[in-house]
């Protein structure tokens, strides 16, 4: 029987299944533009599931809005993310969901940097490098058992549920 | 496989006694499988096939059990998991067929069992050993019933009830929640076949009564896991069920107490599981559940909707709030000799509520409506169970309940506030009506009928049970257009009587004719679209029920509907031509209403497949040219295509002729089409049409569709008028036609991806050939990710890298709500790719 890293996890509640945000005018205006923002690239990856448990990112606390800054003028993301506990050897696995997830997801033209939050896992420094070396998550993609370790955790992943104006397309309007 | 079903055969077949231990070992050597398909054979034979055909053959005969029971005792020991399981599967399957030859093996076989329910290494393996020990118990306490070899089950049982118990006493919980299930397994287990047992007979089981029941309240009380205390709610309940062991003391014991965790209970899942437990036991046990049960509830039950502003705590009042009370009272008084007691109590307190006053507070509407809303709840539960009790409701409930809503409508002080009066509570009452009337047959609804007639049609309050002279103050006329706006909207209580009635039932007017005729005049000139509705829907059932031999042909299709086209066509001259018309014409029935009626009467013909039915489409095609009705006619399409809840199916005895779809749908789709590709036609009607169409995709099974949308080009014609550069509103209508048509028949939208795909690739994006809106890119998004989870792989893998390509342009679209779309659309190609 394997033992779970963390057998124990403290859950946090999540925004159900759509985005937190709200609605606004200019979301039908074809004349303005919506950058991409943090909140965007939250509701991109926070319905990533755990390796671990049947939970989401957003559940664990993984990842949270306020710890991804993102310029659209300067095509530059940065996410950073909590692993649940500090000797989690699972950071690596999640950082690199989060990163083929932004790069299914985001427009080829952002540079995405991924990282641990600072002190929030012993070996940190040397999980930083793994997910920002270009190379070796090419390789670690390579490996087809990773992938579909990688293809579940996504499996589960939205974007961002509904804005409240979206609907299917139904013919009678 | 095939030696699997020879030996099988054989073992059917043939007689077997001498060669059991040659046949036996022919089987056995199988055991277990392991065999792993190769990928890709074709020849598709899979582990668990290979897996059921040596447990069937293992179970085919008893006498097999003496050599395999050793052998499969000795592999639950193993180490491997998937040995074990399939051990205990093969134990479970063998059950029914091995019957006593369990017995010398008890032991051994709850030893192995223990192991793995305790040891909790795997949930599966759990479960799978529960069931192991449930089957294994069935057996043997059916052979207990059938042998009279009293202590073969106690000995079963008699280890692992003390071992269990002991668990659950101790103060580690580490194993009481498993300890639970195994006991509750036991208990239905064994319970099962005592039931079905006429002998007076006692289970082993009996020993263990209250310890059994201390245990169980105790698991409830426990303040520990929600899952435990679940388990002893079932428990409870699985006690109470064994009749033969049971007295009826106990049961009220067990009754009482699950009524005190329903009504003080912290939390909410427990409660409702109490509830629920009550509520099948009111079924089993309605003495009891009278007696005890019903009397607590009702007595909180607050006689008016004062309670709420009571003191007490905030959590209080929510525990036991009147909602939840009410919610209980119809889980629980389904049976018919509960809901006799439970159904006048709720009218007490509507009665309560409402006489003498003419000023309400919203908390009393808002009880009211709780009130009538259980009412629903209780009979729609009922109609499920098909109660006898059912049609006396049309005697006692039913015109009390209209008394009370009608009453308030002839007092010279005209409330306009009166909770009864409200179309909510109305439309709640006429629900109660329908579910009433359709569980009656036609005697019982004549007698109802007649009744409502004269109270609707002759205002003759005076047939009410409830009446009395100083209520009608004013006359009760409410199919008329000019009385007061509360009465008028009883007509909807009226309309849902009609719209209910079998075709057998008589509707109690001397001139069939001569009424409706009257009906469809008020309901064209009336100006409140709540009676109007109504009567156009009596109006139009009457004729889809009632022409019987033609009896009703004079008014429909020479006097009516000659009418009705009068005032359409006459509008559309206006349009053409807008003179003004002279003021001295008589007020106008407006051509909405017409209209409304119109549609309304072509779909009871359309069902009941009437000569005049095509021509009556033809026309509402033609109006779809029209400004202001183009779009009413088209979305008419809707009601008529549409089973609409409550009025014009089978449920409610309308005639539908067998067919009538399919002439339906082949007359109007060759229109339609025509109507979408009209040359020069300007764009709003070719849009109604395509509202038409959707309306036929969305509500026609795909059989009636296919052929009639494989022989017209449908999908063709579709996409041909979309790339010959459409406006916004037409493309975002044909996209979503598309979408409809995908949904329901794939192997069409398979033929045509050459056309689509591209098609859509280019809608998606911001620019191309002008700008494509907002909405035209979503819609196409949207499309274009069902694809791949409509159609296989291989019919798409030539286009996914050129839709991969577009999407991953998609993705820096400005517009969020386009990109939200496209990560969604490039995750479902992924997915299959």
């Amino acid at each position: 029987m394997t033992t779970l890293i963390n057998q124990n996890p403290v859950i946090y509640e999540a925004s159900a299944q759509n985005s937190t945000r709200e609605w606004r005018e200019d979301d039908d205006n074809e004349d303005s533009t919506d950058p991409i923002d943090a909140q965007e690239i939250f509701d991109l990856i926070r319905s990533i599931s755990d390796p671990e448990h049947p939970l989401s990112l957003e559940q664990l606390n993984v990842t949270q809005r306020d710890h991804i800054t993102v310029s659209d003028e300067n095509n530059s993301v940065l996410v950073e993310f909590t692993p649940t506990i500090p000797h989690c050897s699972m950071a690596t696995l999640i950082g690199l969901c989060i990163r083929v997830r932004l790069l299914r997801c985001l427009p080829s033209r952002f540079k995405v940097d991924i990282s641990v939050r600072k002190g929030t896992h012993q070996s940190e420094h040397a999980v930083n490098k793994q997910l920002n070396d270009k190379e070796r998550v090419a390789a670690a993609l390579e490996n087809s058992h990773l992938l579909e370790v990688v293809n579940q955790c996504l499996a589960t992943a939205t974007s961002g549920g509904v804005v409240a104006n979206i609907k299917a397309p139904v013919a009678v309007k | 496989m095939l030696v699997f079903s020879l030996i099988k055969g054989i073992i059917q077949e043939f007689d077997i006694a001498r060669h059991v231990e040659d046949l036996f070992e022919v089987t056995f050597c199988y055991f277990p499988i392991t065999f792993t398909p190769q990928p890709f054979d074709p020849r598709i034979v899979t582990t668990e096939q290979l897996k059921a055909g040596l447990n069937e053959c293992l179970s085919a005969t008893p006498y097999f059990a003496k050599f395999a029971l050793p052998l499969l005792l000795e592999k639950l020991s193993s180490n491997s998991i998937l040995a074990k399981k399939d051990a205990m599967e093969t134990i479970t399957a063998c059950c029914p067929s091995y019957g006593s030859s369990f017995m010398p093996y008890s032991e051994e076989i709850w030893t192995a069992l223990r192991n793995e329910i305790f040891n909790e290494s795997s949930d599966e393996l759990a479960q799978i050993a529960l069931k192991m020990l449930r089957a294994v118990t069935t057996e043997l306490s059916m052979c207990v019933s059938i042998g009279g070899l009293e202590d073969a089950v106690e000995q079963f049982l008699k280890p692992i009830v003390a071992e269990c118990i002991e668990y659950i006493q101790s103060p580690d919980l580490k194993h009481a929640r498993m300890s639970g299930m195994v006991l509750m397994t036991c208990a239905v287990a064994s319970g099962y076949p005592s039931c079905l047992d006429d002998v007076d007979f006692v289970t082993p089981l009996l020993g263990y009564k209250n310890e059994f029941i201390e245990l169980f309240t105790g698991a409830i009380m426990s303040n520990e896991c929600r899952t435990l205390r679940l388990a002893g709610i079932h428990g409870v309940m699985g006690f109470i069920v064994l009749r033969k062991i049971i007295t009826e003391a106990d049961v009220t014991l067990g009754v009482q107490y699950l009524v005190s965790v329903a009504l003080e209970d912290p939390d909410t899942e427990i409660r409702e599981a109490a509830i629920d437990m009550l509520g099948s036991l009111a079924l089993v046990f309605p003495g009891i559940i009278r007696k005890h049960v019903l009397p607590r509830f009702i007595r909180i039950l607050p006689a008016s909707s004062k309670m709420n502003q009571g003191s007490g705590s905030v959590d209080e009042d929510h525990l036991l709030s009147p909602e939840y009370v009410l919610y209980a009272l119809a889980r629980i008084g389904v049976e018919p000799t509960l809901s006799e007691l439970v159904v006048p109590q709720v009218l007490i307190n509507i009665d309560s509520i409402c006489t003498g006053k003419t000023q309400f507070t919203s908390a009393e509407i808002l009880y009211t409506m709780a009130l009538l809303e259980a009412i629903v709840r209780l009979l729609r539960a009922k109609a499920t169970l098909r109660h006898a009790d059912i049609p006396g409701y049309l005697d006692h409930l039913v015109p009390h309940l209209l008394g009370m809503s009608i009453y308030p409508t002839v007092n010279e002080a005209d409330s306009s506030s009166h909770p009864m009066t409200s179309k909510e509570a109305l439309e709640t009452i006429a629900e109660i009506i329908r579910i009433v009337m359709v569980q009656s047959n036609a005697s019982e609804q004549n007698t109802f009928v007649n009744a409502i007639f004269h109270l609707f049609a002759l205002g003759n309050l005076s047939i009410l049970a409830t009446y009395k002279p100083e209520y009608e103050q004013i006359p009760f006329t409410p199919l008329h257009s000019d009385s007061r706006l509360s009465q008028q909207n009883t007509a909807l209580l009226f309309g849902v009587v009609v719209e209910t009635c079998r075709q057998e039932t008589t509707l109690a007017v001397d001139n069939l004719q001569e009424f409706t005729a009257t009906m469809a005049e008020m309901a064209l000139r009336t100006s409140n679209p709540t009676q109007q509705l109504a009567m156009v829907r009596a109006v139009a059932t009457i004729f889809n029920k009632y022409n019987k031999r033609d009896a009703l042909e004079p008014l429909l299709s020479k006097t009516l509907m000659p009418r009705l086209h009068e005032i359409l066509i006459s509008r559309q001259r206006e349009n053409t031509a807008p003179t003004p018309t002279p003021a001295s014409t008589p007020p106008v029935i407006s051509s909405e209403s017409a209209l409304l009626m119109y549609i309304w009467i072509t779909k009871a013909l359309v069902l009941s497949a009437h000569a005049l039915s095509l021509t009556l489409l033809d026309e509402l095609l033609t109006l779809f040219s029209d400004r202001a009705l183009g779009t009413i006619a088209a979305n008419g399409f809707g009601v008529i295509a549409g089973d609409q809840p409550g009025i014009l199916n089978k449920e409610t005895f309308a005639v539908v002729r067998p067919l009538h779809k399919q002439r339906f749908v082949n007359h109007c789709v060759p229109l339609m089409l025509n109507g979408v590709q009209m040359p020069g036609e300007e764009t709003p009607t070719r849009c109604n049409f395509l509202i038409a169409l959707s309306h036929l995709l969305q509500n026609s099974s795909k059989q009636v569709l296919q052929a009639e949308l494989a022989t017209t080009h449908f999908l063709p014609v579709l996409l041909r008028s979309l790339s010959s550069n459409p406006g916004e509103i037409f493309a975002s209508l044909a996209l979503g036609t598309v979408f409809n048509l995908s949904c329901g028949s794939p192997e069409l939208v398979k033929e045509h991806l050459p056309a689509l795909v591209p098609l859509l690739l280019q809608f998606m994006c911001l620019d191309h050939e002008g700008i494509n809106p907002i909405q035209i890119r979503v819609d196409a998004l949207k499309c274009l990710s069902l694809l791949p989870t409509i159609i296989s792989w291989k019919e798409l893998e030539p286009y996914y890298a050129q839709v991969d390509k577009e999407l991953s342009r998609v993705l820096d679209d400005h517009k969020r709500m386009v990109r939200r779309e496209a990560v969604e659309c490039r995750d479902q190609w992924s997915k299959i790719a």
